[in-house]
């Protein structure tokens, strides 16, 4: 009986232990923004969090937000989208050259543009069996190569048509943001595309194994994120009024530093979550905001973000130390 | 007498705690020289762990050890190793991509390296010499090992470990992979070592293997010590008794000697092909039935298995299943078909175990969920509770990752993903394989429950013991083709099945 007991109260303690740390898991992202916003607005002297600035934060986040809520799904399966930058490029090019006779092209262009290089993404790796973070290289370079070309060969600037110069307002940028995180937030937690798509980065071989059709699924979430890059697309469009080679360059590591300061892991599986990449946005925006209120140099704010990155890897990666022998 | 053969190993007041898990508590052990010593417990009674620390690779919160005399305090398992302890693990233990000769000198090239340079000839015939000595002649040294099987590579291992002339050998659950042949390689190790008044610690979850091979059986419960039965003692059922800690239930497979089955046909398997792995296969499968499929490992049943589910392609030939006998060509089909798969390897394929109990059980039944698109959270937990009860699963919470289970209550949660989804033909791949007997004997239970509710099986197994126990009919397969079937009424004998197996 005793014995029973013991060994009862052993697992106990073990379970409570275990809670604990996914505690920790779950809390640690929600407690960095706290941290880092209390340490910035100290600093600055409450400048920081006066309400004209955190509106400034928030809709320089938007656009990051809408292409993170894509990105959640194919990282969610582990694999890793180096695209993005390549490809906003090219569809802001195509949509502003298509644009320029009739501006309402311009949104379903970005994102028909978006959803074909996501899915070339796809095919490199499901039918060639090349990981995506080799395969989303590849289509980096190869849109942000064709998009250079064609706008080195162009005699005008791609700028935006006037009519949609209206549409460059808060309101506008954190309205789509706010559909973005709701559609992927129900479509995350709620469907099977979200809850397979975790599935096949916890155990890639037990999801096919157990003969769920993975393929459709992978499919579909880079789909998706081809949807909401095409939006972010037209989003940077806007804002940035015109395209240059320049355009979306660096967002696909900002992307992945967003994920990472959120707490998910970058193998994918059980703890990817919508609302993660959502604080990861916030916590990005709201450091480099604050690096520039601080005064930090803009050459300097590069090295920064790295340490920031390795303190967050430092803390909260997910090092699945679980196993172990008993 | 008793000072005629002297202590090798001794362990006393041995303590390990892990985070907060006490898995040694206050151990204590004797070997002597030319013994042979069992250990058994049930998963997570300890086993491992006092013998990881006996070989070095753990470190003893406290308690000590003394090796032929001397007090013995391994700081890693390549102390232990020159000190003349060499461990078995159940996992593989070789490097892919190194050739076989490579594999066994690892780590260890002073005898083949002349002034620092290592004679590759030197390796490869020293490891033939190797090879040849412990039975497995046909492994070649210079080959690469990648290219061996998984058995192949055991033996590789063992080689290895006794290329060190070890004063013990330690074998965690060595033998739960092999087939026969590999078995009996390792019982002639023992002999080997016996006779040159060596010692082995042999773990073991098959208990009459125990009572074959072992001098002496030392049961271990919670990680504390409960007894050491020695010679003629050594019976399975005190075994058994002693492991679980109480009167286990007179039955432990089906009592009924009958086969009882439908007549309807729910699934078939004809002439199919696989390159030279399977030849020629016809089986059907019946509405309530448990079809064994036995052999040695490689006469191809597993492969037959991942046929009939359809994860791999039979060069000819044909699976069909259901009312509508509609074609298998992909996994897909076959859940569509209502079947479902409990894969041998349990961890690497047929569970996510970083995920939730509740996620792992629910994967397959997200169709049958949702309502107009969205799966509520409400319906998934009520599935899931009910496979919990249903499958007796211990558990804290359904939303506890899989990984802190037991090795009995992971292969429910793979059992419940299937219930869950109403399967009503199940294929098991060595659905007890690595479990303890507590756990086994809730996973027998089971089966006799679906087969009550009108489910068939098919039970893919290489211990004979559990194939006629449990199965209405056994088909014996040998070379990939079916050798024999036996009904269960025709009295299901160990000898008859051997027989038509090699």
């Amino acid at each position: 009986m005793n014995e029973n007991k013991n060994t009862m109260e052993v697992k106990s303690i073990k379970m409570k232990e275990f809670r604990h740390n996914e505690m920790i898991q779950k809390l640690l992202p929600f407690l960095g923004l706290i941290i880092v916003v209390t340490i910035f607005s100290v600093i600055t002297k409450g400048q920081a969090i006066a309400l004209s600035n955190i509106t400034i934060v928030l809709v320089q986040s938007c656009i990051y937000m809408v292409a993170a809520m894509g990105v959640t799904f194919t990282i969610s399966q582990g694999n890793m989208d180096m695209s993005l930058g390549g490809i906003i490029v090219a569809s802001c090019m195509a949509a502003g050259i298509l644009g320029e006779s009739s501006p309402w092209v311009i949104l379903p262009i970005c994102i028909i543009v978006s959803i074909i290089c996501e899915l070339i993404v796809a095919v490199i790796h499901i039918y060639l069996n090349i990981p995506t973070i080799i395969g989303s290289f590849i289509v980096m370079y190869l849109a942000r190569g064709i998009a250079s070309t064609i706008m080195l060969n162009r005699s005008a600037n791609i700028v935006l048509p006037n009519a949609l110069k209206t549409l460059d307002h808060n309101y506008f940028y954190c309205f789509i943001a706010m559909m973005a995180i709701i559609v992927s937030y129900i479509l995350s937690e709620y469907t099977q595309l979200g809850k397979i798509n975790r599935a096949i980065g916890a155990n890639q071989s037990a999801v096919e194994t157990s003969g769920v059709p993975m393929n459709k699924y992978k499919i579909l979430a880079f789909i998706y994120s081809g949807i909401t890059l095409g939006i972010a697309s037209f989003m940077m469009f806007i804002r940035s009024v015109g395209v240059t080679a320049k355009t979306g360059m660096g967002f696909e590591t900002n992307t992945i530093l967003i994920l990472v300061i959120g707490g998910i892991s970058l193998t994918g599986g059980s703890n990817v979550r919508v609302i993660k990449a959502v604080i990861g946005c916030l916590l990005f925006a709201f450091l480099d905001n604050a690096l520039i209120l601080v005064g930090v140099n803009s050459t300097e704010v590069g090295l920064i973000k790295g340490i920031i990155f390795l303190a967050a890897v430092a803390v909260g990666f997910d090092r699945k130390s679980m196993t172990h022998i008993v | 007498m008793k000072d005629e053969k002297e202590v090798i190993v001794s362990v006393k007041g041995m303590n390990k705690t892990f985070v907060s898990t006490r898995a040694v508590v206050d151990m204590h052990l004797e070997i002597r020289q030319g013994e042979v010593r069992g250990l058994i417990g049930e998963n997570g009674s300890g086993k491992s762990t006092l013998s990881s620390m006996i070989a070095g690779s753990l470190n003893p919160d406290s308690g000590e050890m003394w090796f032929l005399g001397k007090i013995y305090s391994p700081k890693s398992s390549v102390e232990g190793q020159n000190a003349g302890i060499a461990m078995m693990i159940q996992e593989a233990g070789t490097i892919n991509g190194l050739s076989v000769a490579e594999n066994i000198f690892m780590g260890n090239h002073g005898e083949v390296s002349t002034a620092g340079f290592v004679s590759k000839r030197k390796m490869i015939n020293q490891s033939r010499k190797i090879l040849e000595l412990i039975g497995a002649t046909e492994v070649m040294p210079e080959k690469i090992i990648d290219e061996y099987s998984f058995e192949d590579r055991k033996l590789i291992e063992i080689a290895k470990a006794l290329h060190g002339n070890p004063e013990m050998l330690i074998l965690d659950e060595t033998t739960t992979a092999l087939s026969q042949r590999g078995r009996d390689i390792i019982y002639k190790i023992i002999e080997k070592m016996k006779t040159e008044r060596k010692a082995v610690l042999f773990i073991s979850h098959d208990l009459e293997e125990l009572r074959k091979v072992c001098d002496s059986v030392t049961i271990m419960r919670d990680g504390e010590y409960v007894s050491t039965l020695k010679g003629k003692d050594i019976r399975i059922d005190t075994m058994r008794q002693l492991m679980v800690g109480r009167e286990l239930k007179e039955h432990y497979y089906r009592t009924d000697q009958k086969a009882q089955y439908g007549d309807e046909v729910v699934l078939s398997v004809e002439n199919v092909s696989l390159d030279s792995r399977l030849q020629e296969v016809s089986l059907e499968l019946h509405k309530g039935e448990i079809l064994g499929i036995g052999g040695l490992t490689n006469c191809g049943m597993h492969d037959l298995g991942k046929v009939i589910y359809g994860l791999t392609k039979p060069d000819s030939g044909e699976v069909r299943a259901g009312k509508k006998r509609k074609l298998i060509k992909h996994a897909y089909d076959a859940t569509a078909c209502n079947m479902g798969y409990i894969p041998k390897d349990r961890e690497k394929e047929g569970l996510m175990t970083t995920s939730s109990v509740s996620d792992n059980i629910v994967i397959m039944s997200y169709e049958k969920l949702k309502r107009k698109m969205l799966i509520s959270r409400k319906s998934e937990r009520g599935l899931v509770n009910e496979q919990v009860k249903k499958l007796r699963i211990k558990l804290a919470s359904i939303n506890q990752a899989v990984v802190y289970l037991s090795g009995g209550n992971k292969q429910k949660v793979v059992i419940g993903k299937w219930t869950a989804n109403d399967a009503q033909i199940i294929l098991m791949d060595c659905p007890t394989r690595g479990i303890d007997i507590g756990a086994k004997s809730a996973i027998y239970d089971l089966m006799e429950e679906f087969k009550k509710e009108g489910r068939s099986m098919i039970m893919i197994s290489e211990e004979l013991s559990e194939l006629i126990g449990m199965a209405d009919r056994v088909i014996i397969m040998k070379d990939g083709r079916i050798s024999a079937t036996l009904m269960r009424d025709e009295g299901l004998e160990e000898q008859k099945l051997i027989k038509s197996m090699i």
